[in-house]
């Protein structure tokens, strides 16, 4: 399998994330934000909140969650609005929003570049801008997409799964599936046991047969603990240069 | 670091409890750091914890602190300030009522202030604070549903330093540096100003800072250095404070 035939355009394996790059905390005027970038996908976030709401919008039980999608150029279309109500669950499946009633808590997400997976993106750093501003939260996601070759390609025997697709690969995919996991925790409990990343999201396009998505479940099961342990060592590194004056 | 505690087997007596091995460590959402049928009776939270069951959960990202005998809580930086009890904080006066005055104090709602809340205060004779107005008080309730109350006096009703602060210049910093303008010892830059100038401070928990001095100049180098000193190292402060000095009294 590892032989030069499987690999993708880019020089990757099929099982391989591309390259990803996390700056925390670099907008100003934002209580929190990140940007996450995976090679040629960036996404900018920022959080504003927990803020007053307007009265109309506020909810007496708990915080709301708004979220703002910027396409990288030009006015939001439909596809902007559906991404922009995927994240808002997202996110707020993570979110202790019972603790901040009639407050309200922003979003901003400014596509930078799109080359795929640009909702996986869009997750990792909104998660990433959520943790900078301090937001209460149960615990981190990660998120992965998987994009499935169409089979006449060539590559045949399980190969067609492609993790973290680029553009290219996606728009030429038969079927794509985004995930989103929240990620198990380090624990300190006694019998050490912790149950296994749950599935927060998860949208699909174009079709697939049920033992390919549940192969792609398990594939993003994989990658995801190598996003978190990727978005601890980013947060280890910005909290760290944080607390310089102090040590 | 995943060490798990020695003594597999035994129920743990309550002498035996031991502080988790997660303090000192950079924490994130989610982390379990506490089996809290292994610990003592009583564990004390402070913020960025939360219970989940038998187990103390991790709910925002920062280092776990912990004094003895079981005090625990997550010290991060963050912008946006959320109140908590006797936090002391600056706030700035943005509506006037006869019977309390709401004050901005830089969280998620505005906090409420009682006019009769300061030392000595009565009906008749109340201090005069206007809208604009910042001053210096205590948190004395936070609660989930209420918005938090202030009180510009100590437990004993006294003024113990807070009140209206006159004049000055007020900005804003993180929640962090604001920890460590009001740790003990005296951080490095307030000890290098001080060493030089003399000015008026009050910090916020909440990361709003209040300079007054002789002068605008002083009061503005004051302002510079200490937002400056937030990512510096204590030598790397003194130094920046020292040519900061030097520009102040050539002319």
């Amino acid at each position: 399998m590892s032989s030069q035939g499987s690999l993708r355009k880019d020089g990757r394996t099929f099982n391989q994330l591309r390259g990803m790059v996390c700056d925390r905390g670099l907008l100003h005027r934002a209580d929190g934000s990140a940007k996450w970038s995976q090679d040629g996908t960036s996404v900018l976030v920022g959080v504003y909140g927990p803020k007053n709401m307007p009265p109309k919008r506020e909810d007496p039980e708990k915080a709301v969650l708004e979220v703002l999608w910027k396409p990288k150029s030009g006015i939001q279309g439909p596809e902007e609005r559906e991404a922009e109500i995927i994240l808002r669950r997202t996110l707020e499946a993570v979110v202790l929003a019972p603790l901040f009633p009639r407050a309200g808590i922003s979003v901003v997400v400014q596509v930078i570049h799109d080359d795929g997976s640009l909702l996986s993106c869009a997750i990792n750093a909104a998660c990433a801008a959520l943790v900078d501003a301090g937001i209460p939260m149960t615990g981190l996601l990660a998120s992965v997409t998987i994009a499935l070759a169409k089979r006449d390609d060539g590559a045949g025997g399980g190969a067609h799964l492609q993790l973290d697709p680029t553009r290219e690969e996606q728009d030429g995919a038969q079927a794509t599936v985004c995930l989103a996991l929240e990620t198990t925790p380090k624990a300190a409990t006694s019998n050490g046991s912790v149950e296994g990343e749950a599935v927060v999201t998860s949208t699909t396009r174009g079709a697939m047969a049920i033992e390919e998505y549940l192969e792609a479940l398990d594939r993003c099961r994989m990658a995801s603990r190598t996003i978190n342990a990727f978005a601890r060592l980013s947060l280890d590194k910005a909290q760290r240069r944080l607390e310089l004056p102090g040590t | 670091m995943l060490q798990s505690s020695g003594q597999g087997d035994g129920p743990s007596t309550s002498g035996s409890e031991q502080a988790s091995s997660y303090v000192g460590q950079i924490v994130a959402p989610g982390d379990i750091v506490l089996d809290l049928t292994q610990a003592g009776k009583l564990v004390r939270i402070g913020g960025g914890l939360q219970q989940d069951g038998t187990s103390l959960v991790v709910t925002k990202a920062g280092r776990l602190r912990h004094t003895k005998p079981s005090k625990y809580w997550v010290e991060g930086s963050q912008r946006r300030y959320v109140p908590a009890v006797e936090d002391v904080v600056v706030g700035v006066v943005v509506e006037r009522y006869a019977e309390h005055l709401v004050i901005d104090i830089g969280g998620p709602v505005t906090a409420l202030l009682p006019a009769l809340a300061f030392e000595g205060a009565t009906r008749r004779n109340k201090p005069n604070l206007n809208i604009g107005d910042s001053v210096y008080a205590r948190v004395t309730s936070t609660s989930r549903d209420t918005e938090p109350t202030l009180a510009c006096h100590d437990a004993s009703g006294r003024a113990a330093g807070f009140g209206p602060l006159a004049k000055g210049y007020l900005f804003q910093c993180s929640t962090g540096l604001a920890r460590t303008l009001l740790s003990r010892p005296t951080c490095a830059v307030l000890e290098a100003l001080g060493g030089g100038l003399s000015f008026e401070l009050a910090v916020g928990m909440n990361g709003k800072v209040w300079v007054d001095a002789a002068s605008a100049a002083i009061t503005v180098l004051v302002a510079n250095a200490i937002i400056n000193s937030e990512f510096l190292s204590p030598t790397q402060a003194k130094i920046m404070v020292k040519s900061l000095l030097k520009q102040v009294q050539q002319p």
